[in-house]
């Protein structure tokens, strides 16, 4: 993975010394706090309901171990224990105090890490493939580009109050595994007939109040000129993007009131005039970053088939064991070598994507004795090691589930994304981690829910969508009602290639009777399932219509009984 | 007199008496407008433009943008009158409007502007660096600022990762040494 050389890290110290004086500024009261806000933001620090939390950056999701034991030491020394893995593939801790923070990013400044651009209206963590570098379908290794697109994000001085924040998302492989669509800018790297890298931008995509899905601005860009074009693109957005209203800020919202066409070509006539040029990458600058990603000491393995990779286990644990093979494990690039998906959705208590200090050190450490020392973060909230030998799987099983860490459910109903919720956020209209626990609890059989198959249910406490309810095949969306907490359901939600937008199914429902509605739904689509058909392929196939009738036939007549 | 932070190209930030008034009533008579150094909107200069010419000989005249001013729109009047201006200003209604630095950049970017584009307004220390980078060489802080904070944010950032008005970004600028 990316090492930082002497200017990336003079660059982070300088920004912890910067903060270190602004909090200063702020204690003793040089720095109000409506002007303090958008400074602590772009460190990465909220205010919350209960205290500070801090979003740490983890660029495009990779990991070291070392980069982790020193999360685990923060979690343990500055928070409760434990952190939360995040939708932008970032980690955040919610119980910090102020005065702590400057020292916090002075001890992720040792590991090269920061909290830079982690919030607030500025280009944020840039997000990608959790599998980058070693996926099947991969057809251009995303990482350098990832990391020469943070640098250039960095700090950039033209973009650091924009209308609204921006998320830039980059996929390299045939599947997309980075909701491309649903971010601000969406990059999708290919290869032209020369083997030239290329760059497919789509630009407005977004969650939020009002969902849309992106638009292509621009096909076959070459590579490297990804900073004037972006520095065109968002300088058109930072002179036009809407100012006067919150909700109607973001790129989304400018990209369909001009149409994408007429966006684009504003884009392009803003980038054609543009002088700055040598904004754009050199190859030594590729080179530079590119030696950080070169392929790991592989060894020279065949391909085990799966029958001897099962039979690594005992009898007794063979069953147990190849249910977590066929989830949680993806096929690798390279013979007799496997990417393992560590499922962080154990909602027996804990929030999805919680980690706590403990099971960081593990995972660190586990990374260490069987994937090159690296971890990812995935967007669903879950970690991955990327590279670990077939051969040995079953000891790592063995290690993960002594850790709470083996749960066979990558893919399955249970796999959630879950924002943190009315618990933590103030921007919350409704909780949403006891929603998410009361799902789960309802489906404790295993067996059960690998017959349902693939299936997704996301949850978000409020319209800024963290949770990705949006995309999920079942959405799930915290709404007020007078000063009550009532949730909104939608159908039909997809990521990946085929990305679409869930439909509203009606009325919203009390968080009581949220279980029971999604079992009603899942009895529909069981009713109407044909084979061995996934959720989201009943549901195109049949409508809204059968799930819609059902459903609030079934509460009507709750309500009668009542 | 007032005073503000002079910051010009290829030199150090400096804390310097200012000599311009800006002169914000939009229908203020030419006869009222103050002696020496005066600072008019742009759209003010549109509509008095032939009243002025006597500031202008004089070299007495800065005009400032507002966020509502699409100076790209404006482009070419903007670039055939600009030499007969005697500095530039960006207004910041509030510090969280980050127009400004687009306009400032496409001045220096597009417009070859070369002299003073000073920042104007809800200026604030915390965003010099970035004012700096993106083309201002001077700089009227709000009042409450400390301009000699604002010297120190100056200084912070030995390395950048962009190139800027005031120069490459620090890897080009290393292999070019």
């Amino acid at each position: 993975m990316y090492q930082y050389d002497e200017i990336d890290q003079a660059l982070v110290d300088a920004r912890v010394d910067e903060f270190r004086d602004q909090v200063e500024r702020r204690l003793n009261g040089a720095l109000p706090e409506e002007e303090f806000r958008p400074l602590r933001l772009q460190n990465g620090l909220y205010l919350q309901r209960h205290a500070y939390m801090l979003r740490v950056a983890i660029p495009y999701g990779i990991l070291s171990s070392i980069q982790l034991e020193q999360l685990a030491k923060i979690a343990h020394r500055y928070d409760r224990g434990y952190g939360h893995f995040t939708t932008r593939q970032n980690i955040q801790f919610n119980w910090l105090k102020l005065e702590d923070s400057p020292e916090i990013l002075a001890d992720l400044a040792k590991v090269q890490m920061h909290a830079i651009q982690t919030s607030g209206n500025v280009v944020r963590n840039i997000t990608s493939d959790p599998f980058a570098g070693v996926a099947q379908d991969e057809q251009v290794d995303p990482r350098p580009i990832c990391e020469l697109l943070r640098q250039w994000s960095t700090l950039h001085p033209e973009f650091a109050f924009l209308p609204r924040k921006f998320k830039i998302a980059i996929n390299g492989a045939t599947d997309d595994r980075a909701v491309i669509l649903a971010h601000d800018v969406g990059l999708v790297l290919k290869k032209d007939q020369h083997q030239k890298i290329t760059v497919d931008v789509y630009a407005g995509g977004g969650m939020g109040r009002t969902p849309l899905l992106a638009s292509l601005v621009k096909s076959d860009l070459p590579w490297q000129q990804l900073p004037s074009y972006l520095n065109a693109l968002l300088r058109v957005y930072n002179r036009h993007g809407r100012r006067d209203n919150l909700y109607k800020a973001r790129i989304k919202i400018l990209v369909k009131a001009l149409g994408a066409a007429r966006f684009a070509k504003e884009v392009e006539e803003q980038w054609l005039i543009s002088s700055d040029r040598n904004a754009d990458f050199t190859e030594e600058e590729l080179a530079r970053v590119a030696k950080s990603f070169t392929k790991p000491a592989y060894k020279s393995l065949s391909n085990q088939n799966r029958e001897n990779i099962i039979r690594q286990a005992p009898i007794d644990s063979q069953q147990a064991f190849s249910k977590w093979l066929e989830r949680n494990t993806k096929q690798h690039q390279v013979d007799g070598y496997i990417s393992v998906i560590i499922s962080l959705k154990n909602h027996r208590g804990s929030a999805p994507g919680d980690t706590t200090a403990e099971q960081m050190i593990a995972v660190a450490k586990l990374a260490q004795e069987f994937s090159f020392s690296e971890i990812r973060v995935t967007h669903e909230q879950n970690l991955v090691l990327a590279d670990v030998e077939q051969s040995k799987l079953f000891a790592l099983y063995q290690k993960l589930t002594q850790h709470s860490l083996a749960r066979s459910n990558i893919g399955l109903l249970t796999d959630m994304i879950v924002c943190p919720g009315g618990d933590f956020c103030s921007l919350a209209n409704a909780k949403s981690l006891p929603i998410a626990a009361a799902i789960a609890e309802q489906y404790e059989d295993l067996d059960y829910l690998f017959d349902l198959g693939d299936l997704s249910i996301n949850i978000s406490g409020c319209i800024n969508s963290c949770g990705h309810h949006h995309v999920a095949n079942i959405g799930i969306l915290g709404v007020d009602k007078d000063g009550t907490e009532w949730y909104q359901i939608t159908l039909g939600g997809e990521q990946g290639n085929d990305t679409a937008i869930g439909k509203v199914i009606g009325p919203s429902f009390s968080a009581q009777q949220i279980p029971a509605v999604i079992a009603q739904i899942i009895e529909v689509f069981e009713q109407h399932r044909i084979a061995q058909e996934a959720f989201i392929e009943t549901y195109q196939r049949v409508g809204m219509e059968p799930f819609k009738q059902f459903v609030y036939q079934k509460v009507e007549r709750e309500i009668e009984h009542v | 007199m007032s005073k503000y932070i002079d910051y010009p190209k290829n030199s150090s930030p400096k804390i310097s008496h200012n000599s311009w008034v800006i002169a914000k009533d939009e229908n203020l008579a030419i006869e009222l407008l103050p002696e020496g150094h005066v600072i008019v909107s742009f759209s003010y200069w549109k509509e008095h433009q032939a009243a002025l010419q006597a500031k202008i000989e004089r070299q007495e005249l800065g005009v400032f943008f507002t966020v509502n001013d699409d100076i790209s729109q404006e482009s070419d009047v903007i670039q055939s009158a600009m030499s007969s201006w005697g500095l530039i200003a960006i207004e910041f209604p509030i510090f969280r409007d980050g127009r400004g630095f687009s306009t400032a950049a496409i001045l220096r970017e597009q417009f070859h502007w070369e002299k003073e584009l000073r920042a104007v307004g809800d200026v604030l220390i915390d965003q010099l660096v970035q004012m700096a980078r993106v083309g201002f060489d001077s700089f009227v802080l709000r009042e409450d600022q400390s301009l000699e904070i604002g010297l120190i944010q100056l200084k912070r950032f030995p390395v950048k990762m962009q190139n800027d008005w005031r120069s490459q970004r620090t890897i080009l600028r290393g292999a070019a040494a």
